[in-house]
């Protein structure tokens, strides 16, 4: 409330110092969470937003995607592919039978996410190989065959 | 690590042991308490059970569980990596409960370790009845 100038009697009371911390306080606020990684960070503009954090790994023949997603079952996660763009979502449910009064603290993150990966290389999702384990989702994609590396010999004379 | 007296000393010790261990993490966790016990969930994707520790000192509850290195990097090539390939992750906490010690159970499922502490009988609230 003080932070704020207020106008009494025709005259006007300012704070100039507080009002230049506060504005200071919410630009490291945003840098902060603008420049942090997702997942495990708790400054949060956007009110508890969170992502899986996600590895990507490349071969000649595959490609592989590593997402950590602890505290969802299986049956949870919903993965899609269109062209080039693969899709992770879901919804993380909070402990049934435990009422909110008896948590004496909660960090971790509940709702849905998404989160959509742009693929270097497009990939056959017929063939798509999913694993989760421990919470962590492995997907195996192969790549298109048109999509892979073609070798050239030239022959050195 | 164990029957460090001093915490930093503690840490210099653990970080050398760990070397392959490039970072300490310190994960989320939800703790509730009902009538009779408290119940810790906190989130450890991608832990070996076998390197899952729960230990009792004092007042101290200490929990803390290594992620190895993945064997996927040797055969791939890297291409965007957000997640901790190798980290240890570490929770420190000071009960002001008693715990029944005996009773203490563990278990890790879908990368949660949830972690049931028993109260004692005298932590236990009791019901006193007005005559």
């Amino acid at each position: 409330m003080t932070n704020f100038p207020i106008r009494r009697n025709h005259v006007l009371t300012l704070a100039p110092f507080t009002d230049l911390e506060a504005i200071q306080r919410e630009m490291n606020r945003l840098f902060d969470f603008s420049l942090s990684r997702p997942g495990y960070d708790d400054t949060s503009l956007l009110g508890g937003q969170w992502a899986p954090l996600v590895d990507i790994y490349d071969s000649k023949d595959n490609l592989v995607v590593k997402a950590d997603l602890p505290g969802l079952r299986k049956d949870d996660i919903q993965v899609a592919i269109q062209e080039k763009i693969l899709t992770i979502s879901g919804e993380k449910k909070q402990e049934l039978n435990v009422s909110e009064n008896e948590y004496l603290r909660t960090e971790r993150f509940y709702g849905s996410f998404h989160r959509a990966i742009t693929l270097p290389i497009e990939v056959d999702r017929t063939k798509v190989q999913a694993n989760f384990k421990d919470g962590v989702l492995e997907l195996v994609l192969p790549k298109k065959e048109e999509a892979k590396p073609q070798q050239i010999k030239i022959d050195v004379k | 690590m164990r029957g460090g007296k001093s915490n930093m000393f503690d840490k210099f010790i653990g970080n050398r042991a760990a070397q392959n261990y490039n970072q300490i993490l310190r994960p989320p966790v939800d703790i509730y308490e009902t009538e009779k016990e408290i119940v810790l969930c906190i989130e450890m994707p991608g832990v070996s059970k076998e390197t899952l520790n729960v230990e009792f000192q004092g007042s101290n509850l200490t929990i803390h569980g290594f992620k190895k290195k993945d064997n996927i990097e040797d055969k791939y090539h890297a291409l965007y990596s957000e997640r901790h390939t190798a980290a240890e992750y570490r929770r420190d906490f000071q009960l002001n409960s008693e715990v029944d010690r005996q009773k203490i159970t563990a278990n890790y499922i879908n990368g949660v370790l949830k972690v049931k502490l028993v109260k004692s009988q005298e932590a236990q609230p009791q019901k006193i009845v007005i005559s």
